[in-house]
């Protein structure tokens, strides 16, 4: 952990709750990016990563700093993602999410194809990322959406560096079946 | 003796977490062998269609403008209510907010198994509804039901804890679990292993209550009613969150734990449940709705090796939770 965060979580623990605004700036996108992938619904995404802070922050003082604030904050999201009761509902699509939120749908004006091609396998892989069991895509998503090593994997998911790595093996040779697969229905 | 580099070493050199030695050992069977080399390189290619789909939906994808400021509004409220330290209020009592009742009710680690309290569901309109059905239908079944659970088994009667069928007297723990099931739907399960083998299917019930959703003569969907151990409960809410279903729970003993939930689930979604059910509780036991044509419906032992042949779109799940 940076001695700069250190330095705002002594504030924040001290009284000064106006300073996690800087860890909420730092860390809001990447969460949000990362639980949508696993989560597969972008409303759900937000939910979750504003539920986190509010709770990392009412948690503050029992953070160790064993760890990363963003390791444990991304606990605390998977926590809060699986402790929650969601309605079952069509989960909202890139576009509805980004209407709902006040942003305009993608551009495809300028390069039409190029867009389409990105958006499109933007879909195929969460398509076969959603076809994965939970396990497999947490450590899919830990590892090449967050870029986590496998220590900091191991830790969070609470797991031998061992199993992060053979399991990562066994999830990425499932994701590339059921993208091959997805492709193939497309 | 020499190690041999097995595909998972090569996942694990392309995530660049290998020893000095076993990264060299790879890099020499890279060169050597071209198949390691199609596996190194379909890793890499896979890493960059995710890394792509990542960026795009970054860049496409964003948090509404006002979402840091409504967080801090948030932590503002809770730290003047709260303190940062202290769960009380300025004045000494107690506050509990949406946060605190989420700590209570969300302690819950990836790898802790303990059980969800329900002390932060918010029960939506559907789930009140769900649970006044479920109320009026064990009423009705209760006073209609022809014969009462029997403890010893009368003749020609078998009685059946947890599936199995037993002539022997039913045990106090036994006992327990019979009477769990009568509180949760009202029927006497009274039928052979989760193989489906021997025994007598449930008398029908006589409530139009138990009645679902769909008739049964409707085919496009079941009802399968699923007993379990309740220690794999966290499994079970863990498996149906990440699918985005709603797990309602109309049923709660006296003690607030929680002993049914309900999922209406897609096939696809309850045959892969049932996967994993066998191996968190290979002891489970399952029953379906007969599908007969008649006018209620009624609770068969069923064959679980058989059950992505079992027919309709959409199926009802209720899992009773049974303390072994």
């Amino acid at each position: 952990m940076s001695k700069e965060e250190a330095r705002i979580i002594e504030q924040v623990v001290n009284g000064n709750a106006a300073a996690f605004e800087a860890l909420v700036e730092s860390y809001q996108s990447r969460l949000f990016n990362s639980l949508i992938h696993s989560l597969g619904c972008p409303e759900e995404a937000e939910d979750v990563v504003q539920e986190a802070f509010v709770k990392a922050f009412s948690k503050l003082k029992t953070f160790k700093q064993n760890s990363s604030f963003y390791t444990w904050l991304y606990r605390i999201a998977i926590n809060i993602a699986i402790s929650r009761h969601r309605r079952k509902k069509p989960k909202s699509s890139l576009d509805e999410y980004r209407m709902s939120v006040g942003h305009e749908p993608v551009d495809e004006s300028n390069h039409p194809s190029k867009n389409l091609d990105l958006e499109e396998r933007a879909a195929q892989v969460q398509a076969a990322l959603e076809l994965l069991s939970e396990q497999h895509r947490a450590i899919i998503v830990l590892r090449e959406i967050d870029e986590l090593d496998y220590e900091a994997i191991s830790e969070l998911l609470d797991l031998p560096v061992g199993t992060v790595r053979s399991r990562l093996h066994r999830a990425r040779n499932q994701l590339r079946t059921y993208l091959e697969q997805v492709v193939i229905e497309k | 003796m020499s190690k041999i580099v097995t595909p998972e070493m090569v996942s694990a050199f392309v995530d660049g977490e290998l020893s000095p030695e076993d990264n060299l050992l790879v890099e020499n069977a890279l060169l050597a062998d071209s198949a390691l080399r199609d596996i190194a390189e379909g890793y890499q290619m896979l890493r960059s269609s995710l890394h792509s789909s990542s960026e795009y939906v970054a860049s496409t994808v964003q948090l509404p403008q006002q979402f840091t400021s409504n967080i801090m509004e948030k932590i503002q409220r809770l730290s003047e209510a709260v303190g940062p330290d202290d769960h009380h209020s300025k004045s000494g009592s107690p506050v509990v907010d949406r946060v605190q009742l989420a700590d209570q009710a969300s302690d819950f680690s990836v790898a802790n198994s303990k059980r969800l309290t329900t002390m932060s569901s918010v029960y939506s309109i559907r789930t009140l509804v769900e649970v006044l059905v479920a109320t009026v239908a064990v009423v009705l079944i209760v006073l209609n039901w022809p014969t009462p659970i029997s403890e010893s088994g009368g003749a020609g009667q078998s009685v059946v804890n947890n599936g199995v069928i037993s002539n022997d007297p039913v045990s106090d723990r036994k006992q327990s679990d019979v009477q769990m099931l009568s509180v949760c739907d009202g029927k006497t399960v009274r039928g052979g292993s989760k193989n489906g083998g021997g025994g007598n299917p449930i008398s029908p019930s006589k409530t139009k209550a138990s009645k679902t959703k769909t008739d049964v003569s409707d085919q496009s969907s079941r009802e399968f009613s699923i007993f379990v151990d309740e220690s794999v409960r966290p499994k079970i809410d863990r498996f149906w969150i990440m699918k985005s279903y709603e797990v309602s729970s109309p049923q709660q003993e006296p003690d607030g734990r929680v002993n049914m939930l309900l999922i209406d689930a897609k096939k696809t979604d309850a045959v892969k449940f049932f996967g994993d059910l066998e191996k968190w509780d290979p002891d489970f036991k399952c029953y379906q709705d007969s599908g007969k044509r008649t006018n209620a419906s009624w609770l068969a032992p069923f064959d679980v090796s058989k059950i992505s042949e079992a027919e309709g779109d959409f199926w009802k799940l209720r899992i009773v939770l049974i303390s072994k």
